[in-house]
């Protein structure tokens, strides 16, 4: 029939209405009146677009690089950005991630609800990601429909318990008490850290008793941190490719100039995709929460990372530092021994690392920090450049994932799925 | 090299677990007549923040959650980054959602939740862009 054909496939097949009426449904769930339904799921359709809107401007500048990473180096570059990748992945397979983010919710409820670990997972951008690398790395190996939606939610839902409840004993000995948890998918990097931390470390000797010194304040805005980054990893491989291969795309416009706005051009497309994930989210997480809370009055909310910046400020700052400079060591020791060259993704390197600096300083004080920090960012590195070998075969180029546990979720989905391929 | 670069400063008063009353009310009542006298002469501003916090942990332990809160906001907004008072107002705002959420008060629960995510952007804003802004 047209009209059942026009709505199933003109309609519910587009990722942005499908977005748009989980956010209705939450909404119309917690009993909103009218005006907030219609506000709330027209809100979330606009965030998705501004989304969209985000990942055309980053695929045009990623393209750029590819291309001046290639004709100067001979080598791919791969830049690793969450809001990037995923942003460029909603083109494809943003129906089934918004499906099993639904579902994902459902199994966390379940799990909360009838086992002892009560977490409720309510950092929307996190499971966003989550549930795209499924999507993703499922859709590529050949998974389709509800097969892909539904074993995408239960892994996600599961994942939704396991990394808070992983991250708990640390939690615990950070906060003081165990009335919060952390939901935020770079846990085995923060484990990662807290082990080496624990080696390495003295806690008795914390971050906190240290002042920091003022010149290392700029790179604490993480906007502009990345354009310290991204400047010279566009203009050095230009400079190298030459003027003649910038000419065919730059339009007349001297090439170093060119590369110059195309750095800054991939720091606003993060920003714009950024912004569509906070509008596109901000009706949905509220709408989970209200559900969950009415379900599982005994849960317990796990929180985004910055809930325990308080904790360890100066730990926060090392830890970012610390994290920066693994990453770049990795940078150049990784494609000496055959990985992918990654180019360090500074909003991780400041969220994850920050956290994951609180965890060293936990188990490990000031030592643990920064040591731990350095392995850290080793260990940042070389998750993407094992995934990157991955995407590459799905056509996926100069862009990566960059937390740890989606990355560890992706790259365990792909080799279990080439076993039956 | 490291002690050229990092500088002691002065141990932090606060601390997570630190509370200097037993839990009798005559005594907490006591201690925050006290704290609240010193805060009126005290010109110190760290001195200011350390007190602002003692009052509003007395005022918690006094089951006034909403003066404690008011004590804690004050704290947040003298400090340059976040710090005890941040995670005793995440503390106060679980607690209070926790509640409403029981009591079936669907919207004093959602203001709860919304004012937990402000302090967590509040929290991400003081370290990032390395300024003083009010919660």
């Amino acid at each position: 029939m047209p009209i059942l054909n026009f709505i199933v496939n003109d309609v519910l097949g587009q990722a942005s209405i499908i977005v748009s009426l989980v956010a209705m449904v939450g909404l119309i769930a917690l009993k909103k009146s009218v005006g907030q339904i219609i506000t709330g799921t027209m809100k979330t359709l606009l965030g998705f677009l501004v989304l969209i809107a985000g990942t055309e401007i980053l695929v045009g500048t990623l393209g750029y690089l590819g291309t001046v990473f290639q004709e100067g180096f001979n080598v791919e570059g791969t830049v690793t950005d969450v809001n990037a990748i995923a942003g460029i992945a909603q083109n494809l397979v943003g129906r089934e991630t918004a499906l099993i983010m639904v579902i994902a919710f459902a199994i966390n409820i379940l799990l909360a609800r009838f086992t002892k670990w009560k977490y409720i997972f309510l950092t929307g951008q996190a499971s966003l990601w989550m549930a795209t690398v499924y999507s993703l790395v499922g859709y590529m190996a050949g998974l389709r429909g509800s097969l892909l939606i539904i074993s995408g939610g239960v892994v996600a839902g599961v994942m939704a318990v396991l990394m808070p409840a992983l991250a708990q004993p640390i939690v615990r000995k950070i906060t003081g008490n165990d009335d919060i948890a952390l939901a935020h998918y770079c846990t085995f990097g923060y484990l990662v850290q807290a082990g080496v931390a624990k080696v390495v470390g003295n806690k008795e000797n914390t971050t906190e008793d240290f002042k920091l010194p003022k010149s290392f304040e700029f790179m604490q805005d993480t906007y502009l941190s990345m354009m310290v980054v991204m400047i010279p990893v566009y203009l050095i491989p230009t400079f190298f490719a030459g003027p003649e291969v910038v000419a065919e795309i730059s339009d007349g416009s001297n090439y170093f100039v060119y590369a110059f706005l195309q750095s800054i051009q991939f720091v606003a497309g993060v920003y714009v995709v950024l912004a569509g994930v906070r509008l596109l989210l901000a009706e949905i997480i509220p709408a989970f929460r209200g559900i969950a809370i009415k379900l599982v009055p005994d849960s317990k909310p796990a929180l985004d990372c910055p809930v325990l910046f308080p904790y360890a400020p100066n730990a926060v700052i090392l830890g970012f530092l610390a994290t920066t400079v693994g990453t770049i060591l990795g940078m150049f020791l990784f494609p000496a021994v055959g990985l992918a060259l990654i180019i360090p993704g500074m909003m991780t390197n400041f969220f994850a690392g920050g956290t994951a600096g609180i965890f060293g300083n936990a188990v490990g004080g000031l030592r643990g920090t920064i040591l731990g920090g350095v392995v850290h960012g080793l260990f940042i590195t070389v998750l993407p450049a094992l995934f990157v070998t991955l995407l590459g075969a799905y056509d996926i180029n100069n862009v990566t994932f960059s937390d740890s546990d989606v990355i560890t979720v992706g790259l365990l989905l792909g080799w279990f799925l080439e076993l039956f391929n | 090299m490291f002690n050229k670069l990092f500088k002691r400063k002065s141990q932090p008063k606060d601390s997570q677990e630190s509370t200097d009353s037993q839990l009798d009310p005559t005594k907490l009542k006591e201690d925050l007549e006290r704290y609240e006298h010193q805060l009126e002469s005290e010109g110190d501003h760290e001195e200011q923040i350390h007190l602002q916090n003692k009052i509003g942990e007395i005022h918690y332990q006094l089951n006034e959650v909403d003066e404690a809160i008011e004590c804690w906001n004050r704290s947040v907004n003298m400090m340059d980054k976040p710090g005890y008072a941040h995670t005793k107002l995440m503390q106060a705002y679980n607690y209070l959602q926790k509640e409403s959420w029981k009591k079936g008060d669907i919207k004093a629960g959602e203001h709860y939740a919304e004012m937990v995510e402000k302090l967590m952007k509040h929290n991400k804003d003081s370290i990032r862009y390395g300024k003083k802004s009010n919660f």
